[in-house]
């Protein structure tokens, strides 16, 4: 450090490859345990796939999914793979492009759950006392309402947009994550490591930065994970009770209007099956990613073994 | 004992108190003119508004509204329906009868279910028996209940014409003797409970299966194996008992989710029931229904988890020690 200084940036950039390394080698460590469950595999793949739907819906649509290119309650048909609906319209383009709704309305509202997850998780956890005591009052507060009744008032109270939506999904499933991520950020302000760091003269802040949020970050992915296979569903009840946005096709719009234009009483069996059936594979495969990735980051949790 | 029973129920009780202060602002924050939502004519007088403020109160200073609030949800009153002009806390009771006919059975069923696939697949853990029940319940865990609704009604009302699509009696028909009009009750309740009952039989089949084949590994069950017990009888009499206490608090914390169950199931099979009644509050913008109906399931989920939690405590000794 007291040498020229030329000196010290080639250290910095030695500290950075170092580091780099580091970080390579912690994903290394954790996909090696990842690779061995076959059913957070499972779900990256139908991950992986979704992303790439919703991306570019346009190149697998067949056809505009507002557009009426058919007779209304067409079954399944080579022109037409998924059939129509009540006013003729192309169900695959329309589950493809409701993919497209459901999965960014389910990232957003588990990621603005993370956000808040992470910074009140690390502050209430790191300094504790009265912040804490608050935090966690509200916390159980939010845990005790029944959330399904919470989320639909506060999407009733709101004006029927994907924002909304969101906010109201995002409303409902932010505690958990704050009390995992409390909990371990507790146990981690007692390690050695940071009781070092704070010795050799760091400040809380830098503490903070360095050294409890990188560990409490893969933790908060995991529980975002799950809770987009929380937050999916939820969209489509709240679509499908009417409080979603009519101007975007979701899932839940779907079934909103299989169920309002009574599909399942005429037999229209191809209006409301498929989106029920990728809303259960979202959760399905959401859940046992995210159960995967936390098993793996939290060894606590590794005897209960998950399908 | 008896200090922790009256330090839950007084916490219960603030509770209650908070969650009142918090669904009387929540219902604040609506935009607009109330008087509007009254009456839904843009072209009030004034004079007929200022009425209607001072007939709902909605003059007085904030602080005397809440106050005026909480003590009537505590005597019980919520407000008068502005879709069918009576008493929320009437509509919610008439409402609460055909709720409780449903779901009493289909949660007791879904218990059973949940407890026989769990106990197997327990059991059997590790083997293709536990893979398929596990497959099962997770499967059935995350069927979206709305859909499951509409897909029953599909299959076995509009397909097979084994049930009817909805209600809980057939209209055009009138019934001279009680057995008649009890089987077509029965008739219609058949599929919305099956459906209800399969879809959360799930969750309680999972917790018991993980934990029985928790209470397996203890010591005590190598000894009772080493005694001589049967399996019969080390799953009856010493596995089945422990393991089935997380089931309750399951119960307990769980009840979002069976009321997230009442407004879906009875909305799909319209079921007259209070789910049914905020599914119709959302389609007509009826405040008070909804408000009084939110108020009415967050006191009954506070008092349920107080009684889970304190019979908990009598049910599990090591919880009684502490």
């Amino acid at each position: 450090m007291t040498s020229p200084t030329g000196q010290k940036i080639v250290s910095r950039i030695d500290l950075m490859r170092w580091r780099i390394k580091l970080y390579k080698k912690a994903f290394a460590n954790f996909w090696d345990s990842f690779k061995q469950k076959k059913s957070g595999l499972l779900g990256l793949a139908v991950l992986i796939i979704m992303v790439v739907i919703s991306a570019f819906p346009s190149i697998f649509a067949p056809y505009d999914p507002m557009e009426v290119v058919g007779l209304p309650f067409e079954p399944p048909s080579l022109a037409h793979p998924l059939g129509t609906d009540d006013v003729g319209r192309d169900m695959l383009s329309q589950l493809i492009y409701g993919t497209r709704t459901s999965i960014i309305i389910g990232f957003f509202a588990a990621f603005i759950s993370f956000l808040i997850g992470i910074a009140l998780g690390t502050l209430s956890g790191f300094y504790g006392g009265k912040l804490d005591d608050i935090l966690m009052r509200i916390t159980e507060f939010f845990l005790t309402i029944p959330s399904f009744p919470l989320m639909l008032v506060i999407a009733f109270i709101l004006k029927p947009s994907i924002w909304n939506v969101m906010l109201a999904i995002a409303i409902v499933t932010w505690p958990q994550p704050v009390r995992v991520i409390r909990s371990e950020v507790f146990s981690l302000r007692e390690r050695l490591y940071i009781k070092r760091a704070r010795v050799i003269g760091n400040s809380n802040a830098r503490i903070l930065l360095k050294y409890i949020l990188p560990k409490v970050f893969p933790l908060g992915l995991a529980l975002m994970i799950v809770n987009v296979g929380w937050a999916i569903p939820s969209e489509a009840f709240l679509s499908w009770i009417g409080l979603g946005d009519p101007t975007h096709i979701s899932w839940g719009m779907i079934l909103y209007y299989a169920f309002g234009r009574g599909s399942f009483t005429v037999g229209a069996w191809w209006h409301f099956v498929p989106p029920g059936l990728m809303i259960l594979l979202v959760i399905i495969a959401f859940t046992n990613l995210g159960r995967a990735m936390e098993e793996v980051l939290n060894p606590k949790l590794r005897k209960f073994e998950t399908l | 004992m008896r200090t922790y029973v009256l330090s839950r129920i007084i916490q219960a009780f603030i509770m209650i108190i908070v969650a009142f202060v918090f669904s009387f602002f929540l219902f604040r924050i609506v935009p607009g003119d109330p008087t509007l939502a009254i009456t839904g004519d843009p072209r009030l007088p004034l004079e007929t508004k200022r009425m209607l403020y001072k007939m709902f109160g909605l003059d007085k200073p904030l602080h005397e509204q809440l106050l005026i609030f909480i003590i009537n949800a505590f005597k019980g009153n919520l407000g008068i329906s502005y879709q069918y002009k009576i008493p929320v806390t009437q509509l919610l009771l008439e409402r609460l009868w055909n709720t409780l006919i449903l779901l009493l059975p289909a949660t007791l069923l879904s218990i059973l279910i949940g407890i026989v696939m769990g106990m197997l697949a327990g059991w059997f853990r590790g083997k293709t028996m536990d893979t398929i029940l596990t497959s099962l319940a997770t499967l059935f865990w995350s069927t979206p209940s709305f859909w499951a609704g509409m897909f029953m009604i599909y299959l076995f009302a509009v397909r097979f014409h084994i049930f009817p699509t909805g209600g809980m009696m057939s209209y055009e028909v009138s019934y001279t003797d009680w057995w008649s009009s009890m089987s077509d009750f029965l008739h219609h309740l058949f599929l919305p409970m099956v459906t209800y009952a399969v879809i959360y039989s799930g969750q309680y089949a999972l917790v018991l299966r993980n934990s029985l084949s928790e209470v397996l590994s203890e010591d005590y069950i190598l000894l009772a194996e080493a005694k001589g017990c049967t399996e019969f009888q080390i799953l009856r009499k010493h596995a089945l008992k422990n393991a089935s206490l997380p089931l309750v608090t399951m119960v307990g914390v769980n009840l979002g989710r069976l009321l997230l169950g009442s407004i879906t199931i009875e909305t799909v099979f319209t079921w007259p029931g209070v789910g049914r009644l905020v599914y119709e509050a959302v389609y007509y913008h009826d405040y008070p229904v909804l408000q009084g109906i939110f108020v009415f399931f967050i006191t009954v989920t506070i008092l349920l988890t107080v009684i889970v939690d304190i019979l908990y405590t009598y049910l599990d000794p090591r919880v009684r020690l502490r």
